[in-house]
């Protein structure tokens, strides 16, 4: 079959015959018809070239040989699908694994020791959802996971400049909010 | 005095947070996959672990176009500042002046060898096909012109003379010349000759005391598919 017949037919056709004849040119044609935006994607994610090329690559070489899994339904959302498993496994590869003081094994995760902290749990939370999506990341990354500028820098894939700048920034609309709760609470 | 306390809120949330959902639980999390209740349990340990919430950040981007356009502007920029890194060192090397100067010696030189140099070969005389036979007497045998001279006095001094002739030459034929005495004997036996200019015209030079004076006679024989032969008569 060539390759101008193969281009007229769907990526659903092609994968069935690709699973039924292991013909490599009906996936060299997905992998033609894909990988610019599979690599959009991973590069939007990763914000680093080599290494989206890289899980571009891992994606169609996993969907390759693992193609016998795939059970209908749409292609494309099935290699974004491998795609985002592979992003996401790559960023915790990244991430630095740390035992904080919030990990450590006496404490009973899910449960407040008293009534203030339960209430303090539920001020925090409110005020976090008044913070920019940048500036409640790098907040929780420094001051609840103990992680340093450029940890953050590297985790969320910010310059350390950034970094700081959303810290800060971050840090007095916190104290803001914060207060405003605490008053509100306190007052009878 | 400034207030920490709501550090010590942080922290505090951060202790509810639980075990961290694994890439599976995560990608479903994203696609919407999840029962209701799961997801609920996930958007609750985001809310307290930053790991995770950064996670899920950057995340966002796979499926946002305006990242796509984001990372593409990256790479633009990063290819174009590639580029600019290539063209400084080049242009950078032209601030210093002695190095410059240097440059456009190193151009200005061969041009002058270029240019120069040939004018003063110009001015040397053009070389003579017979350089060492310069003071030799020439006869002119050539037929086919007007100029041509068919007697030539010799005396004592001149030890060789040189007869010059023209043929109607073929590219593809030998020639050879021989020279026979008023008895059409032959004097001079036959030798194998080229063209000096590849055109038809010869030189032959020529011992003068083997000849005494008298009417001679230069034949000239083409070896080809004509052979031809040519007969010039002269007189010393």
């Amino acid at each position: 079959m060539s390759s101008g017949e193969l281009r007229d037919l769907t990526d659903e056709n092609l994968i069935e015959r690709f699973q039924n004849t292991k013909n490599g040119a009906c996936f060299a044609e997905i992998f033609r018809r894909h990988k610019r935006t599979i690599h959009r994607r991973c590069l939007a994610v990763l914000r680093d070239d080599a290494a989206a090329e890289d899980l571009t690559q891992d994606t169609f070489v996993t969907a390759f040989t693992k193609i016998d899994l795939f059970r209908g339904g749409t292609f494309y959302a099935w290699l974004c699908t491998i795609a985002r498993h592979l992003c996401l496994n790559h960023l915790k590869a990244t991430a630095v694994v740390r035992d904080s003081p919030t990990n450590r094994p006496d404490e009973v995760p899910g449960i407040a020791k008293s009534a203030r902290e339960a209430r303090a749990v539920d001020d925090v939370r409110a005020v976090l959802k008044e913070l920019s999506a940048p500036q409640r990341t790098c907040l929780k990354l420094f001051y609840m996971e103990g992680y340093s500028y450029r940890e953050i820098a590297k985790l969320t894939g910010r310059s350390e400049k950034e970094v700081k700048t959303h810290l800060q920034n971050g840090r007095r609309r916190f104290e803001l909010v914060w207060e405003n709760i605490q008053k509100g609470v306190q007052a009878p | 005095m400034r207030d920490d306390r709501w550090q010590d809120d942080l922290r505090a949330v951060a202790k509810t947070k639980g075990e961290c959902p694994d890439t599976d639980q995560l990608v479903s999390f994203l696609t919407g996959e999840l029962a209701a209740k799961d997801s609920e349990k996930i958007t609750r340990h985001v809310a307290a672990c930053g790991v995770c919430d950064a996670l899920l950040e950057r995340m966002q981007g796979f499926d946002d176009p305006m990242a796509w356009l984001d990372a593409d502007r990256r790479l633009t920029e990063r290819f174009n500042g590639f580029l600019g890194r290539l063209r400084r060192p080049v242009f950078s090397v032209l601030r210093h002046a002695w190095l410059a100067y240097l440059i456009a010696l190193m151009l200005i030189y061969p041009a002058y060898r270029g240019l120069v140099l040939p004018a003063k070969h110009q001015a040397s005389p053009p070389a003579s096909p017979l350089p060492a036979f310069e003071s030799a007497k020439i006869l002119r045998l050539d037929a086919t012109r007007s100029a041509s001279v068919s007697a030539m006095a010799l005396t004592e001094r001149d030890k060789v003379f040189i007869l010059s002739f023209f043929v109607p030459i073929k590219t593809d034929s030998r020639y050879s010349a021989a020279i026979e005495d008023g008895l059409a004997k032959i004097i001079a036996t036959p030798t194998e000759i080229s063209s000096y200019d590849s055109q038809g015209n010869f030189y032959l030079i020529c011992d003068r005391h083997l000849f005494t004076g008298g009417q001679y006679v230069l034949v000239v024989k083409e070896f080809g598919r004509d052979s031809r032969e040519f007969r010039f008569p002269f007189t010393l």
